[in-house]
């Protein structure tokens, strides 16, 4: 504005640049809007440049600064008030990491309070290859490398962490990941806490994530009960143990709590290195409940260890047993001869995970002639003493009954029927119960029915209905043939002849702990009166016979299930299995059983065993009444049973041959 | 661009002259100074404000003299209050530093310990888990196998009877060497079990009598 008139002329060169001096006197930024100054006095000006001018001048700057402030004030409520909640949650995100709290998960004991399932913490190893790679070949480091290449290093790293972590380590493996092109692998799934520490001190670019395991100190012991738990990544379940088979998976939520959740103030860009006091709990993890089941640990090793013998032995395609207490139906064990070490996941095969015990039943054979005992002798049909016509055969309907060994026409006391497994006597019984009482008793044993046992996938059984029964049902329902049941369904019908009548439906959970320390112990099922107590007694006295050991034809079907000063109380089983090449009953392939009761004249305990197809036509008293001493005479010796009253009086079997 | 050399020039210079006023105010802090100065600073040039403000002084100081006690009187007390909420101030400012360093080194510490905690923690559960894999019945088995026991087979029991009669029940006999174990148990080893099977028969009279008795004679247990 000033300068051209100032330049116009040569002739008035001089004076522009005194004014131009004058003018640069002034504050900079007043040169541009300040009119030309009114020419003065020379000496004068210089003063009055401060003095006249300042009052444009300090409106302009407070012009200025208003505007400035007016501008921040503006900036000022738009980022505090406006923004506000957005850019808070922003720098929330920028550096608060979200973590979650992990919840002890809850151990598994047996009934005496030895753990069978808990978990120990463990780390997994990592490392991201490609960042790793990339840093090494940082030509910015390579000094610090003093030439080692990168194959090297890895090299060094692999060895190190095979000599710390030992042979579970494949070093060839962690050498091929860490030589990948992946950008975040898992060298270590379950290292130990303390050589974790170890290693990512030594090598800072491998990094551990904490992790837990579940641990299983007695391996086998009880483990198709158990089952499995394992650290789980799935979408839709917090990371951390959960349950895959068994207990471990039926009771997953109890046992794995709730897990909490916590932010921190963590490193930029590296979320395990927590700023010290930052953590803020939002909300505290809810540990798991401990659960304690009725299973005694050292009796189930004993049953699985000679239920494998006798699978073994007797060449059975397989075996189940289990152990009820006589009163209250607490599993004691609950044996299957294929098992797996929950420790070591690649002894798991599809046969050995299962717990057929409960899920798969069988057709029982003889052992199911107890219902046709208690009817009999509850509805006062007959006592045990009472003579029974046995013929040769026996017409039931469209089929001939025969019994297992060819005899001609017997007079038979009741007992005998039951001790010699007559199949003909047993049928003339149910006759006279009659189909539909049966049919009833059949229900209050519990037979068709799951007994509600906390394990997953228990099957019911099978028994038809009584619209579907054909002509020859109700000749085969009685000695065992038609109907099916699992082996912890058979020992709960022992268990209501032990009980006095009553039948507890059999429970293997004792107590869950919560984690306030409150126990919860299992609510005992309401029991069914099978039969009277009086009735029980006497089905029980009169089963003794079935160890009887005499000359024939006194003598019964097992004598090898006797154990020296206890009566036992029980019945063997022979079920023909189906043939399915023919659609009839097998000649050779035998489901065996035996189910007894320790003792009789005080009952404990409740064993059942069943041995699936053993070799031959090896029948009850061969091979699962042996099988039943040995499991009895542990039992005894563990819980120190005090003996009988007395050894078990002889019966007479065979009135009249 | 040659301009602000210029400029510096007498922005320096106005500098200097501005810069006595507050000398002026500083030393002239008496307020007896002050109403003399007020009406006529604008209007004088500097070297006469500078006389006189030389003048003012001048004449203040023998009239200081008289009143120097009062005010030093007065001045002390200001001193000491203005000295003990420096210290205060001081104090203050160092203790806070002093604990928050000591804050920051605690949370550092506790850190430290919650990590030896953590540490010891693990050790406890990785001792506990020994401990439950040595107590549990699969090892304890094969432990008592490779000492030569062997599960004992059906007992016979004394019974005494209320008439003080001891009755024997049952057939006392010696424990049977058991067929090695079926299940896969992880702890079982099976070269001890398999020397083991072996000994007994030729050794059991000499080196391992209390676990196995001889097998030749049957000890008269029921006697």
């Amino acid at each position: 504005m000033v300068r051209p008139p100032a330049g116009g002329g040569p002739a008035r060169r001089p004076s522009p640049q005194v004014r131009r001096t004058a003018s640069a006197g002034r504050a900079a930024p007043a040169r541009r809007p300040a009119p030309p100054p009114p020419p003065r006095p020379r000496p004068k000006r210089r003063w009055s440049v401060v003095g006249s001018n300042s009052k444009p001048r300090l409106m302009i700057g407070r012009l200025l600064m208003i505007i400035a402030l007016i501008g921040t004030g503006l900036k000022l409520i738009d980022i505090q008030g406006l923004q506000a909640p957005e850019l808070a949650s922003k720098a929330e995100q920028q550096s608060l990491t979200p973590m979650i709290i992990p919840a002890q998960r809850g151990i598994i004991t047996d009934r005496d309070g030895t753990e069978l399932a808990f978990n120990v913490d463990i780390r997994a190893l990592t490392a991201q290859p490609r960042t790793m790679r990339k840093n090494w070949n940082d030509p910015s480091v390579a000094a610090e490398h003093a030439g080692i290449t990168y194959a090297q290093h890895t090299q060094t790293i692999a060895d190190e962490m095979h000599r710390l972590i030992g042979n579970s380590l494949n070093e060839q493996q962690v050498l091929t990941e860490l030589r990948s092109n992946a950008s975040f692998v898992y060298l270590d799934r379950t290292a130990d806490p303390a050589v974790a520490a170890q290693i990512t001190s030594d090598f800072p670019e491998i990094g551990s994530e904490v992790r837990s395991e579940r641990e299983y100190p007695d391996g086998s012991v009880a483990a198709n009960v158990i089952g499995l738990a394992n650290w789980r990544t799935d979408p839709g379940v917090t990371p951390g143990v959960h349950g895959v088979l068994g207990l471990e998976s039926a009771m997953d939520k109890q046992l794995a709590g709730q897990p909490g959740r916590e932010v921190a103030n963590t490193e930029q860009g590296n979320d395990s290195v927590v700023i010290p006091n930052s953590q803020r709990v939002l909300q505290a993890a809810v540990p798991g409940e401990d659960v304690q089941l009725t299973i005694d640990s050292d009796l189930q090793y004993v049953v699985q260890q000679k239920l494998a013998q006798y699978v073994a032995k007797t060449g059975a395609k397989r075996g189940s047993a289990v152990v009820l207490d006589a009163h209250t139906g607490a599993v004691y064990a609950l044996a299957n001869d294929a098992t797996f070490n929950p420790n070591n996941t690649s002894t798991i095969t599809n046969t050995n995970v299962g717990d057929p015990a409960v899920t798969t039943p069988y057709e029982p054979g003889s052992v199911n002639k107890v219902v046709t005992a208690a009817a009999a002798i509850d509805e006062g049909l007959v006592t045990p003493t009472s003579v029974i016509n046995v013929p040769t055969v026996f017409q039931n309907g469209d089929k001939t009954v025969r019994d297992d060994w060819i005899h001609p026409d017997w007079k038979m006391t009741v007992t005998g029927i039951f001790a010699k497994s007559s199949n003909i006597g047993t049928d003339e019984l149910a006759k006279m119960v009659g189909p539909q009482r049966y049919d009833q008793m059949l229900a209050k044993m519990g037979i068709g029915q799951q007994t509600g046992i906390e394990l997953p996938g228990e099957s019911a059984g099978y028994v038809p209905p009584m619209n579907k029964w054909s002509g020859s049902t109700f000749g085969n329902l009685p000695i065992g043939q038609g109907l099916s049941m699992t082996v912890l369904q058979m020992a709960g019908m022992y268990q209501a002849i032990a009980n006095n009548g009553v039948r507890l439906p059999p429970r293997i959970i004792k107590a869950v702990t919560k984690p306030d320390g409150t126990v919860v112990p299992t609510k005992q099922p309401a029991g069914v009166r099978v039969v009277s107590a009086k009735s029980a007694v006497t089905v029980r006295m009169m089963m003794r016979a079935v160890t009887q050991k005499a000359p024939f034809p006194q003598d019964a079907t097992a004598p090898s299930a006797a154990l020296p000063g206890y009566q036992i109380s029980g019945k063997t089983g022979t079920g023909q299995q189906i043939d399915p090449s023919c659609g009839c009953y097998s000649h050779t392939k035998n489901t065996v059983t035996f189910a007894g009761i320790l003792s009789a004249d005080n009952p404990r305990f409740v064993v059942g065993v069943m041995l699936d197809a053993p070799n031959g036509d090896l029948e009850g008293g061969e091979t699962a009444a042996p099988l039943f001493h040995d499991i009895a005479s542990w039992l005894a010796q563990r819980y120190n049973l005090p003996v009988s009253n007395g050894s078990t009086p002889y019966m007479t079997l065979v009135a009249q041959a | 661009m040659t301009a602000p050399a210029r400029v510096a020039g007498p922005a320096s210079r106005t500098r200097t002259r501005t810069q006595p006023p507050p000398r002026e105010r500083d030393t002239g802090k008496p307020p007896a100074a002050q109403p003399d100065r007020i009406p006529g600073g604008r209007g004088r040039s500097a070297a006469a404000e500078r006389a006189y403000a030389r003048r003012a002084q001048r004449s203040q100081r023998p009239a200081e003299s008289g009143p120097q006690v009062e005010r030093k009187q007065g001045s002390a007390s200001r001193v000491t209050f203005v000295v003990a909420v420096m210290v205060l101030l001081v104090g203050g400012v160092v203790a806070t530093l002093w604990f928050a360093t000591q804050a920051t080194a605690d949370a550092y510490r506790l850190e430290q310990a919650k990590n030896t905690t953590n540490q010891l923690q693990v050790q406890v559960g990785q001792l506990q888990q020994e401990v439950a894999q040595q107590d549990s019945p699969p090892s304890l088995a094969a432990r008592a196998q490779q000492l030569g026991m062997v599960p004992a087979g059906d007992p016979a029991h004394l019974v005494v009877g209320t008439n003080g009669k001891v009755t024997v029940i049952g057939t006392p006999s010696a424990a049977q060497q058991p067929p090695p174990p079926v299940t896969s148990t992880p702890p079982t080893s099976t070269p001890p079990s398999g020397t083991n099977a072996a000994k007994p028969p030729a050794k059991s009279g000499t080196s391992t009598p209390p676990s196995t008795p001889p097998s030749t004679t049957t000890p008269p247990t029921g006697g």
